[in-house]
């Protein structure tokens, strides 16, 4: 049985955009990664597309299949049909075929200091961390910056200064993280018309994280501590370090 | 030279396999567009009796049919919808009844999508036809005296 790829390309010497149809013979348990690997190898060498872990830790693969934003290799055929549509995410500019351009998503990712964020960092012991105050922001921080929530996002793709699902969702992964200290500048950076106050709660971020990040639920919790919950930040204990003296040691 | 590949305002509308919450967005923007247009015609249509009873009766007149009450019954059923999901969207955007934070497992369920928001999304659909009803009732029955 043979399947029908139809890859939406673009040529960016001849700024051309076109559709290209390929037959792939099916494997069973085959994945759309494996399709593509077969079309480069044996079809069409000029295709282009990204990919390195094949096994959904990267988020290099990142396409549009079917219309729904998933990861190419984490997605089997049988799941998706005989007739198969690939186009390249949305809202990243497209360098070729499939591969798209991420600068300006990590741009974001970096000005909400997506690290540990003390006034006086010491570098002679780690902090100190219990097994509950991990499980508060753990689920966040297994984002593998795939950015298949940055192209679903329907308000990302008016406002180009949104920070977007996946800068807001890290942000409060440090907000929630209690080795990190000042939570109060973290949420002056995001307390803006184009930060938390720009989602209107559309949840397509939530449905296409392949890791459950739940962006959704995470910039919707930042907008209440903004509004109404910024005390509860104080009560957001801060990890000393191992040296110092600790309840639960 | 890369391409601009910007979801735009086509975004906002796709709806064909996402989310009931997606569809609930559309449907605010949209209720939120008409009933500010019709605001706008509300002022224009009330402003008529400041020219006298006889304009604005024989406006009403005018105004007292099938295709203006069907208008009304639209307008009825959006303002009732943007009310209610606004009320819905006062909780859920404060980070409330969209589910706790919990550690992931397989299969991978995005609990905000799945929370008690998600059923008084339902809810609101359900008892926006319900008010809607009674708009009919009142608009087609009562008003224009329809007979089924
Ligand atoms: S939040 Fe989810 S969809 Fe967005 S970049 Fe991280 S893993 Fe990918």
């Amino acid at each position: 049985m043979n399947l029908k790829f139809r890859i939406l390309r673009y040529d960016p010497e001849e700024k051309r955009r076109y559709n290209q149809e390929y037959a792939v013979p099916f494997r069973k348990n085959m994945t759309i990664l494996d399709a593509l690997l077969y079309i480069k190898e044996n079809l069409d060498h000029s295709l282009s597309f990204r990919y390195a872990c094949q096994a959904g830790l990267c988020g290099s693969c990142g396409m549009i299949i079917n219309g729904k934003e998933n990861l190419a290799c984490q997605t089997k055929i049988e799941e998706v049909g005989k007739i198969i549509e690939l186009k390249p995410l949305h809202n990243f500019p497209v360098i070729k075929d499939l591969v798209v351009d991420f600068e300006a998503m990590f741009a974001k990712h970096s000005s909400i200091r997506p690290y540990i964020w003390r006034e006086q960092e010491k570098f002679d012991s780690e902090y100190l961390q219990t097994p509950e105050e991990l499980e508060r922001f753990i689920m966040v921080a297994s984002c593998i910056n795939c950015g298949l929530c940055y192209s679903s996002c329907p308000v990302t793709g008016t406002d180009k200064l949104y920070l977007g699902p996946h800068a807001l969702a890290q942000c409060y992964r440090y907000i929630m993280d209690t080795r990190d200290k000042d939570k109060k500048k973290r949420l002056d950076i995001i307390d803006s018309p184009h930060g938390i106050w720009r989602c209107h709660f559309a949840g397509e971020c939530s449905e296409v994280c392949p890791k459950g990040v739940d962006p959704a639920y995470s910039i919707q919790q930042l907008k209440g501590f903004a509004l109404l919950r910024r005390n509860e930040l104080k009560r957001i204990s801060v990890a000393p370090l191992k040296k110092e003296k600790r309840k639960f040691e | 030279m890369v391409y601009e590949n910007s979801r735009g305002i086509r975004g906002w509308w796709e709806i064909k396999g996402k989310n009931f919450e997606k569809l609930l967005f559309i449907l605010h923007r949209l209720s939120g567009v008409v009933v500010g247009l019709y605001f706008i015609l509300h002022i224009f249509e009330t402003s008529t009796i400041l020219n006298g009873e006889e304009d604005w009766k024989s406006l009403m007149e005018f105004l007292k049919n099938p295709f203006a009450h069907t208008g009304l019954l639209i307008v009825a059923f959006l303002s009732v919808f943007h009310a209610l999901n606004g009320i819905r969207l006062i909780f859920a955007e404060q980070g409330l009844l969209i589910g706790k934070m919990r550690r992931q497992g397989y299969p991978i369920v995005s609990f905000s999508l799945t929370g008690i928001q998600r059923k008084m999304g339902w809810f609101v659909i359900l008892l926006t036809f319900i008010l809607a009803l009674y708009a009919f009732y009142h608009l087609f029955i009562v008003s224009l005296g329809v007979r089924f």
